[in-house]
């Protein structure tokens, strides 16, 4: 659905340039969760921002339902992970998730329909006529998620959602991707630092190297559904998993051998 | 405005200064109150009412799209602020005797005036309030596919709106005092700035005088109030109290 094929990109010219990302390749097949991790700065937003046609890489390709992304193509949404830019202030929680649904032309009761089950679904039902500022940053997050699924993505780009609510939020965040995926059908890419998240949540999970950046490895995830935050990261698969990522982005010349199975 | 008259009611009655001269601010006030029956005054107010309005909703429609475009393109900023720079410094009052060559000394040359001093406050904020849009809230609007247009009108206008309607609230004052300046140095037939005129140099009472100035102040406060007011309805998620 999703193929990205040996992607780089370069910022500034000159002595002033810095490659970030080095040669990155990797798909995304219709339904699949995957992750993406690396270390702080490796170049994750400007993947995703590449990805969504928001920004041209310097070199290589993405495809997206098999055309090249030139421009933002339809049927992407992005959560980002800075909700408080992300949300409107001047709009409601209600208002919000209205915003992206102007341009497709649908019916008021379509539109009202989706809003209510986007809103439901993210457990923010009674919280339509908040305006975003009144609202936790977990529960701004999880506005940001339901304007996302109003809009009926075929994928959903997601940039270290959860980086900047308290652990307890994350991982009710974590589960709640969980149950959208499952609930729309959808195919998620989703980014983050956070080593255990990728795990926890993926079908597979990307490693990336420290900058300039390349593919480090892919790791298929084969742990039960549905994952549960204390019995799935109990389990030693997911032990053995989480180690596996963590030595590679650590000493990834040392570790190769770790990863062999 | 309550100081000045506080101040001039303490000088008469320390009896300094004769009140030919400078009247007690309890002689101010009934012939402020007096000027609210004079129909003749009331078409003064009326007149520099008309040219106010019309040179504030002007440099409103003037300032805000081009706030709006400026502030949204880099390049056509860059080109323009020559322009600006050069223009801005200019004092209204400076511009009168070609206003009045241009448009005598009715409503059109007020309202010119109104407009060339009062667009630059207007322009100033739509220009910062669109520059001060969060880049994020940019990109998420096109994630969801709306052309350039479409975002500066669903995310930059309402993101610069609070700011504008400052700018409106600072410009209406400034295109009032103007207004009533252009009134007085141009010597209109009609206006507050007229009235006081026709009774200075008619020999009239210096408290008639003082009464239209207090005429004046108060349909300062009273607009602007009014514009506060209208911030506080239009932009209720300013107001709304604040999660931790
Ligand atoms: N607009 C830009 N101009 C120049 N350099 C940039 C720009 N954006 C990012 N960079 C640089 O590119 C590198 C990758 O940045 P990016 O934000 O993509 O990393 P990241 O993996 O998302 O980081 P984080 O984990 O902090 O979110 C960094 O060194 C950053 O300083
Ligand atoms: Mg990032």
């Amino acid at each position: 659905m999703l193929v990205v094929e040996n992607l780089s990109h370069a910022y500034g010219t000159g002595t002033h340039r810095h490659l970030a990302l080095k040669d990155i390749s990797f798909s995304v097949n219709e339904g699949e969760l995957v992750s993406i991790v690396g270390p702080s700065g490796c170049g994750k937003t400007t993947l995703l921002r590449a990805m969504a046609g928001l920004m041209p890489p310097t070199g290589g390709q993405i495809r997206f339902l098999g055309e090249p992304i030139t421009g933002v193509p339809g049927g992407l949404a992005m959560v980002f992970q800075d909700y408080r830019g992300s949300l409107f202030p001047w709009l409601t929680v209600g208002d919000n998730v209205r915003f992206p649904l102007h341009t497709a032309k649908l019916g008021k009761a379509e539109v009202a329909e989706r809003v209510g089950e986007s809103l439901a679904a993210v457990g923010l039902t009674n919280f339509e006529g908040r305006y975003p500022t009144q609202l936790s940053g977990g529960m701004q997050q999880r506005a940001a998620i339901a304007r996302a699924l109003a809009y009926r993505p075929k994928i959903l780009l997601m940039d270290e959602p959860f980086a900047s609510v308290d652990a307890q939020t994350r991982e009710d965040l974590e589960d709640l991707v969980l149950q959208v995926r499952d609930r729309f059908n959808m195919t998620i890419l989703f980014v983050t630092h956070d080593i255990d998240e990728s795990v926890y949540l993926a079908d597979r999970v990307v490693v990336l190297s420290k900058p300039p950046t390349y593919v480090l490895t892919t790791l298929d995830i084969d742990l039960p559904r549905p994952r549960d935050q204390i019995m799935t990261k109990e389990l030693p698969e997911f032990i053995h998993l989480r180690s596996d990522v963590a030595r590679l982005i650590r000493r990834p010349d040392t570790s190769e051998l770790a990863v062999t199975s | 405005m309550l100081v000045t008259l506080c101040l001039l009611q303490v000088l008469s009655w320390s009896g300094l200064i004769p009140t030919t001269m400078l009247p007690s601010a309890a002689q101010v006030l009934a012939d402020t109150v007096g000027l609210f029956g004079n129909t003749e005054f009331l078409l003064d107010v009326v007149a520099t009412m008309e040219a106010w309005a019309i040179g504030l909703a002007i440099a409103t429609a003037i300032g805000v799209p081009l706030g709006l475009v400026l502030g949204s393109l880099r390049v056509a900023y860059e080109v323009s602020s020559v322009v600006v720079e050069f223009l801005r410094p200019i004092p209204s009052v400076a511009l009168i005797p070609l206003a009045i060559l241009l448009f005598g000394q009715g409503t059109e040359m007020k309202a010119s005036l109104a407009i060339y001093a009062s667009v630059w406050p207007i322009f100033f904020n739509t220009l910062y309030g669109v520059r001060d849009v969060n880049p994020i809230s940019k990109e998420t609007a096109r994630t969801f596919r709306l052309t350039p247009f479409a975002i500066l009108r669903r995310v930059a206008l309402p993101h610069a709106a609070p700011f504008i309607l400052t700018g409106v609230r600072i410009s209406a004052a400034i295109a009032l005092i103007v207004t009533i300046s252009a009134e007085l140095l141009a010597g209109s037939s009609a206006g507050i700035g007229a009235y006081v005129l026709r009774i200075s140099s008619g020999g009239g009472s210096t408290s008639m005088v003082f009464a239209g100035t207090v005429v004046a102040g108060v349909l300062g406060v009273l607009v602007n109030s009014v514009l506060q007011a209208a911030e506080r309805r239009l932009f209720p998620w300013k107001h709304v109290e604040k999660a931790a």
